[in-house]
């Protein structure tokens, strides 16, 4: 039986202080960037506003990652904290919306951008569908003196890869103790002599004294078995004072 | 197969002894494996053969062949050569 082996993370190592670390640096570079007052805060918001900030229709998502809600509601406020003024749905002209729906969502696109490389992952087009959002961990973004933040949803796959990548790498053995360990193994051998096909009835017929013809050809060298699977190994059987005895031939090449 | 035939046993025995006649079966074709063994060696061992090396098996040509269908020796006997064939003469049925 075989064991899975399992990627290894280490006690609470989703908490939310420790993955907003992580997150923070590459969030307040993008705050820098995009907004008039750079300060970006991030903060974990709890299960029960999850469905509220899930409800959105309109989404800002790279590949597996994350995603961003982008309705106009999330474009005024993040407009409002790229332009330092307030940006009012309700007071908007309708070439006014589109301009600040470019703004925000091209504010948006690079945040999530930024996010993919950290996770290490291809950068991939952005599209207006959200990630899996039952796998996600959710974040507010503070932006500026602003009362409201951003929605940001993570998927927590991304957060495992971006975690792992930051820790220690663990002491491999060396290639020379394992070969030490693994050396002294015992492993049972035996000789594949070949096989025979015989219909159940014939089977059931066997007696002592009958001959089984192998499929395999007296001059043919034959397969040497380890731990019952068929080896590389091939060789020749020689009679040793009553004790048969496998003698190795030359391994064949793959040219033969 | 295995389990086909754990089936028929126990239909032989929970009908009041009313057998599923085996002809059903006959013409099935299985397979037997013959192997000749067996030893036992490091891992470093095998890993440092060569050609021309010699693999002391704990067995006897002329006895120690063992027949196995799907893994569980049924038969055992003595290798020999049939044409350019190997061949098993059967010595033994296990029960």
């Amino acid at each position: 039986m075989n064991s899975p082996m399992r990627a290894w993370l280490p006690a609470n190592a989703l908490d939310e202080s420790a993955v907003e670390a992580l997150l923070l640096p590459a969030i307040r570079e993008w705050g820098r960037h995009w907004l008039v007052d750079g300060d970006v805060g991030l903060a974990p918001m709890f299960q029960d506003d999850w469905p509220a900030a899930a409800a959105s229709a309109q989404w800002r998502s790279i590949g597996a990652i994350a995603s961003v809600p982008a309705g106009e509601p999330a474009c005024c406020l993040l407009a409002s904290a790229m332009l330092g003024c307030t940006v009012a749905s309700t007071s908007l002209q309708p070439t006014d919306r589109k301009i600040i729906e470019r703004i925000a969502t091209a504010a948006i696109d690079d945040l999530l951008t930024r996010l993919a490389k950290l996770a290490a992952a291809p950068v991939e087009r952005i599209r207006a569908a959200p990630v899996d959002l039952e796998s996600c961990h959710w974040w507010e973004l503070s932006l500026g003196r602003l009362r409201r933040g951003v929605k940001l949803a993570v998927s927590s796959e991304a957060l495992i890869t971006l975690l792992t990548s930051t820790l220690p790498k663990s002491d491999k053995v060396s290639l020379g103790s394992l070969d030490e360990a693994l050396g002294r193994q015992q492993v049972p051998l035996s000789v594949g002599l070949g096989n025979c096909a015989i219909s159940f009835a014939d089977l059931n017929d066997l007696g002592t004294g009958d001959v089984l013809v192998l499929d395999t050809d007296t001059e043919a060298p034959i397969p040497l078995f380890v731990s019952s699977c068929p080896s590389h190994l091939r060789g020749r059987l020689e009679d040793d004072a009553g004790q048969a005895k496998f003698t190795l031939e030359p391994q064949e090449t793959e040219h033969g | 197969m295995a389990d086909k035939t754990s089936k028929l046993h126990l239909i032989d025995k929970e009908s009041g002894g009313q057998r599923i006649d085996q002809k059903v079966i006959a013409g099935v074709e299985v397979i037997l494996e013959a192997r000749l063994g067996s030893a036992t060696m490091t891992v470093s061992e095998l890993m440092s053969l060569k050609a021309g090396d010699c693999v002391p098996l704990d067995a006897a040509l002329n006895r120690d062949v063992e027949l196995r269908l799907n893994g569980v020796a049924v038969a055992r006997g003595e290798l020999v050569a049939v044409g350019d064939k190997f061949g098993v003469r059967l010595l033994e049925i296990v029960k």
